[in-house]
């Protein structure tokens, strides 16, 4: 009876007549499509916290940079809250990665897990530095030089564990 | 039945032949290939040019290491795991379609490395991807872009060469899949994608230098053809990286939208203007270019941003 039902639908496709019916389902079928080739969307979770753990990184380094630059007025517990954020950041990167996942988005390079403890130390690199400017910065010049010592730390690991 | 040709009809010629004349058909097919064999060899024989006239030149070992810096030796040719990039062992893994190539000893090594060779051996493995013993380099040596840096340019880098070190490893034979391990008809490859003609017309000038010979961009964000030739039609459009994972990114105008001076910061912290970080191969390619002056970042940056479709030269 199913097996009937289910040809009677191929049918009303098939037979030209675009009843309400077959609309609907080829209009699901064509979301259904798109949502599956649409780049943006990382489907895996972990490499989703992963990433999202990473923008964390970026946004402050981008907050840093406007107060090196002089279009943000150095405000120093400002400045002190950044560094902190992207030490906690480093902090926990390890663990997003401690467990293998990956996604067609995903732009890791597994010599991660075959080198996960170099991958652990230079992650460890970005939080003593962050750590270190945290205690001493002063002055937008040394906000210029956190950037530079920071973006070494975030460098050296992309340069081998980033496609 | 007679061979009369009345009319240019090949095949029935040839049927007619092989019928009637069975032997100077075989004759025939043996010399037709006897002389495309010729012409073939002939036409791919690897012969070092005569660059003596670059050794009267003054050299200037310091102008050589920027050029050793903006033309990314150590990027292909520094062992791995190491940090002092004088140091060029080789043994670098690049895979390809073709099969891995490694990266061979370019140190000043007499034994494994070019410790043995003259200004006009350098010149020709450089310029026109010849060996002192006359065998055609691979491609992967970027050569089709090397062409175009200037006798002064090659005459500076040799001299910073001699005080490079010289590193007693051996070199690794690379693993290439047949036929393609036959280095003859290289000499084909180079006649259908090899020219000195610039891509962007001359009000580029440095820009253009610095992107198309000596920071040879377009070798890896190039697309290629079957046959690792370089689509001109498609330059600087990217595509999928050779060696397996991602893609190599179009910084086409139509594609890249950063500023002048986005680009300039790249190429000087390898910081994008969210602050992402450059992450692979192109992480190597910003410790040459943070090395450059600003001027020449910027003239880099302006090629990017202003060349439009190639109008071939």
């Amino acid at each position: 009876m199913r097996r009937r039902i289910y040809l009677g639908m191929l049918v009303t496709y098939m037979d030209g007549k675009f009843s309400l019916y077959s609309a609907l389902s080829l209009l699901l079928i064509s979301i259904m499509c798109l949502k599956a080739f649409a780049h943006s969307d990382t489907a895996d979770p972990l490499v989703k916290a992963r990433m999202a753990n990473m923008k964390v990184i970026a946004a402050s380094m981008k907050s840093l940079a406007k107060v090196s630059r002089g279009r943000v007025p150095f405000e120093a517990n400002e400045v002190k809250e950044i560094l902190s954020r992207i030490e906690k950041s480093a902090a926990m990167t390890p663990g997003t990665f401690e467990v293998y996942a990956t996604d067609p988005t995903s732009e890791a390079a597994s010599e991660i897990w075959d080198n996960f403890e170099d991958f652990t130390s230079k992650a460890s690199n970005m939080e003593v530095t962050a750590n270190k400017f945290f205690m001493m910065v002063e002055s937008k010049e040394q906000v210029g030089d956190a950037l530079k010592a920071l973006g070494a730390t975030c460098k050296s690991c992309h340069s081998k564990y980033r496609n | 039945m007679s061979l009369k040709i009345s009319q240019l009809d090949l095949s029935s010629f040839v049927q007619t032949v092989v019928q009637n004349k069975p032997r100077l058909f075989v004759i025939f097919t043996i010399l037709f290939f006897c002389v495309l064999s010729f012409f073939s060899w002939f036409l791919t024989v690897a012969t070092q040019g005569n660059f003596e006239d670059i050794e009267r030149l003054d050299a200037d070992a310091v102008a050589g290491e920027y050029i050793f810096n903006a033309a990314g030796c150590s990027g292909c040719h520094m062992s791995e795991g190491n940090s002092d990039r004088n140091r060029l062992a080789g043994g670098k893994a690049f895979q390809t379609a073709f099969g891995k190539f490694y990266a061979p000893n370019i140190s000043m090594s007499l034994e494994y490395g070019i410790g043995d060779w003259s200004l006009n051996d350098f010149v020709n493995a450089v310029r026109k991807g010849v060996s002192p013993e006359n065998e055609h380099y691979y491609p992967s040596f970027p050569y089709t872009s090397y062409n175009k840096i200037t006798d002064q340019d090659l005459a500076n880098l040799w001299a910073y060469w001699q005080t490079l070190p010289a590193i007693e490893i051996d070199n690794k034979a690379h693993d290439i899949i047949f036929p393609f391990s036959i280095r003859r008809p290289i000499g084909f490859w180079k006649s259908a994608f090899m020219s000195d003609r610039w891509v962007a017309d001359e009000s580029f000038d440095r820009g253009r230098y610095l992107v198309e010979a000596v920071g040879h961009c377009a070798e890896c964000h190039t697309p290629r053809n079957a046959i690792g030739g370089l689509k001109k039609q498609r330059w600087l459009h990217g595509g999928k990286n050779p060696s397996g994972s991602g893609t190599i990114p179009n910084i086409t105008i139509s594609t890249l939208d950063w500023s002048v001076e986005e680009i300039e910061e790249y190429l000087s912290t390898g910081f994008t203007p969210d602050f992402d970080m450059v992450g692979g191969h192109m992480a190597e390619v910003i410790e040459s270019t943070e090395k450059l002056s600003y001027d020449d970042r910027i003239a880099i940056a302006n090629y990017i941003k202003s060349f439009h479709i190639p109008v071939l030269q």
